[in-house]
């Protein structure tokens, strides 16, 4: 049996900032963790036991994120948030910048603002799939393989979609790496 | 190093305890909510099984009725129809056939002839006929020779004659049916001694009566061998039967000869027994 205290305390900020980086929204992906905990308390049955907790807890993680990109909340989000992303602020003014309470808009902004780094909203603004290697190789420190198995593709996808989304950052690959 | 840059840029991205705590109530409530889908098939199911089962019982329950008021009805009806088609067969068989107007008209419009004048004098002839062969058959001689097995045939209202007397229900069959002495118009009629023949005797004294004052049946025909074994009298018909056999034993069970003699008023009507063998 599951222990949820202990989930929280071993995987509970994984899951946040999993859930962070591909929903792009401190409230949705508080939204999306409170989710994954609920899925993974409800259905613990379903683990099998045939791989480690914590893989079978980010799987869960990053089909709740999915499925969030999918719904149509997103969707209309996703018009503001790149209403949002040409309007935004440089760095020295963000915190000159006091919305009004209660308004979504500001809320968000709020949000960019406080979370906001150069690296992070580069691999925030990555599609989904490059996302997924991104996070699994250089957050979790997975290598190709166990990604392969983990998103249930082939080594080669994994290499030739970590290859792309290395072109897309390349900004903040440093020399040498 | 780019993952280092990368974990550095989330470590400010922390869970709460406000995040927990909800969290912890999402879960509660999701099992809540588990619990009862869990529990909630038995309960929809049984409030179906309920539901449907009022519903059969809330529709049989009036169409048993409709179906019983119905069935009521028809059998009440068939009844009256019944009764009302007897009563009228009834009355058309309670009304008076009268076809001589019609016979009338057939035999000719003349007047001449009338079918219904003619069945009323048929039928005072007829009347007239069957008084006077009432009044012959009571003075001819004939009734005098008829046999007393026809008188008995005739007292049962056969009118079918028949030959001997096998037809007459009033015979004994059994010989214990038969006793040694009967009474006969107030007086003892006995066997003799020697089971030969009969004489009568007086009820109170027993002393015997002459046979000059109250004629017997003469058996005085039957053979040495042949024996008077029992008396049957038919009081309402004045009717004897007197067994006769080869033994003294009265009580016999079976019956060997068997005489009749008829009485009228306590008068013998023939001295000689007729034999009903």
């Amino acid at each position: 049996m599951l222990d949820v205290e202990e989930l929280f305390r071993l995987y509970g900020n994984d899951v946040l900032r999993m859930c962070n980086v591909y929903l792009r929204k401190q409230s949705l992906a508080e939204d999306a963790f409170q989710d994954v905990f609920v899925k993974i308390m409800t259905k613990s049955g379903s683990y099998r036991g045939d791989s480690d907790v914590k893989y079978w807890i980010l799987s869960i993680a990053r089909n709740v994120c999915l499925d969030y990109l999918k719904s149509s909340y997103m969707k209309r989000t996703s018009f503001l948030g790149d209403l949002l992303d040409k309007t935004k602020p440089q760095s020295e003014e963000k915190k000159r910048i006091k919305p009004l309470p209660g308004n979504p808009v500001e809320d968000r902004l709020i949000e960019k603002l406080d979370t906001s780094s150069p690296l992070l909203d580069a691999v925030q603004d990555l599609p989904a799939k490059y996302k997924d290697v991104i996070l699994l190789r250089f957050y979790f420190d997975m290598d190709n393989e166990a990604i392969a198995r983990q998103l249930g593709i082939t080594e080669s996808t994994v290499r030739s979609r970590m290859m792309r989304a290395r072109a897309k950052l390349k900004d903040f690959w440093k020399e040498g790496e | 190093m780019f993952g280092d840059d990368l974990k550095k840029s989330l470590e400010p991205i922390k869970t709460s305890d406000e995040l927990l705590e909800k969290t912890r109530l999402a879960i509660e409530k999701a099992r809540l909510e588990q619990a009862k889908e869990s529990l909630a098939p038995v309960y929809t199911d049984s409030k179906k099984r309920s539901s449907s089962f009022g519903f059969s019982w809330q529709m049989v329950v009036p169409i048993a009725c409709a179906l019983l008021v119905v069935g009521g009805a028809v059998m009440v009806m068939n009844y009256a129809g019944k009764a009302k088609k007897a009563q009228d067969n009834v009355k058309s068989h309670n009304k008076t056939i009268d076809i001589s107007g019609e016979i009338d008209s057939a035999l000719g419009g003349d007047g001449k002839y009338s079918y219904a004048a003619d069945t009323v004098a048929a039928d005072a002839v007829e009347y007239e006929d069957e008084e006077t062969e009432g009044l012959e058959w009571q003075d001819s001689p004939v009734m005098e020779e008829t046999t007393a097995a026809e008188s008995i045939e005739a007292h049962n209202g056969n009118s079918q004659k028949s030959e001997g007397s096998g037809s007459m229900s009033m015979r004994p069959t059994k010989a214990s049916e038969f006793s040694a002495t009967v009474q006969v118009d107030g007086s003892l009629l006995c066997i003799s001694e020697d089971h030969r023949s009969l004489f009568f005797a007086d009820p109170k004294t027993g002393n015997p009566i002459p046979s000059e004052e109250k004629q017997v049946p003469d058996f005085s025909f039957l053979s040495e061998d042949q024996k008077i074994q029992g008396l049957n009298y038919l009081e309402n018909y004045g009717l004897l039967f007197v067994s006769v056999g080869s033994d003294q034993a009265w009580s016999k069970q079976s019956i060997e000869h068997l005489y009749l003699c008829s009485y009228q008023d306590g008068v013998l009507q023939s001295e000689e027994p007729e034999s009903l063998d």
